[in-house]
């Protein structure tokens, strides 16, 4: 069980910078690939995927697969 | 790209790392594009089935086990790509990580990635644009840094990074899906 004083833990090291939790989640690449997410799946109500259409999701689809991979930069 | 100071360098040298990774991704997409012929002449409802079995196993592995057990190549990219200059080094280094088979690939996202373009057959254009895409988007997490990032970033990432990538992999799979039964099954 980690000490709450550990300075390696998140929160902790939040709590000493002063970063808001809605800072931390708007420069987080997560809230991105929701939205991303959302754009697709709506897409996919929206357009009709038939003929050539179906490279609109494909994109999607590879542009959250390329930010789910972001994050070990 | 902490170590580099002041924001308009910091832009210019993701400049250069997103043409990278861009430029990489693009050409893994060709080449992918060009393998995918070898497959062509399967018929399109068997690739598809196999396709859908592909991705729910690998969407299911990813949500199951804690590190990703596929093959990759398990080493970072090194840091001696900068030795011949910041913008130089950000392009190569762009390159190999946009690539998606260079370095650690921590999500099944990017198998599915390659298995859509392989199993579907797209044109050659399109297996780049998808290529293109999926390497630029590896940059906006950087780009977010630079613009909204603030001191223990990383450190707040790291601590649902796996959230993160398997929420890519349960919806890059389900749009790749999508797409593949508009363009084999529909």
């Amino acid at each position: 069980m980690g000490d709450l004083e550990d300075p390696d833990l998140p929160v902790v090291a939040d709590a000493a910078t002063g970063v808001s939790a809605r800072r931390r989640w708007a420069a987080d690449p997560l809230p991105l690939l929701l939205l991303l997410g959302a754009g697709g799946l709506l897409c996919l109500l929206l357009i009709p995927v038939s003929g050539p259409a179906w490279v609109v999701p494909a994109l999607f689809g590879v542009t959250v697969a390329g930010v789910a991979l972001s994050g070990s930069t | 790209m902490a170590s580099v100071r002041g924001r308009q360098r910091q832009l210019s040298l993701w400049g250069a790392f997103a043409a990278g990774t861009t430029l990489g991704g693009a050409a893994t997409g060709l080449g992918l594009g060009v393998l995918s012929g070898l497959v062509s002449p399967v018929p399109e409802r068997v690739r598809l089935v196999l396709l859908v079995v592909l991705v729910l196993a690998l969407v299911v592995l990813d949500a199951l086990t804690p590190r990703l057990p596929l093959p990759q190549r398990s080493i970072l990219i090194p840091q001696e790509v900068f030795a011949r200059g910041m913008a130089r080094g950000g392009l190569r280094f762009g390159l190999e990580y946009g690539c998606g088979w260079r370095t650690l690939v921590p999500s099944a996202a990017a198998y599915l990635a390659a298995l859509f373009v392989l199993l579907v057959v797209p044109p050659w254009w399109v297996a780049v644009a998808l290529g293109a895409a999926f390497g630029l988007s590896r940059s906006w997490a950087v780009l977010l840094w630079i613009g909204l990032g603030s001191p223990g970033w990383q450190t707040f990432l790291a601590g649902h990074s796996r959230v993160l990538e398997r929420a890519g992999s349960a919806l890059a799979g389900l749009l790749l899906l999508a797409a593949a039964w508009a363009r084999l099954g529909g």
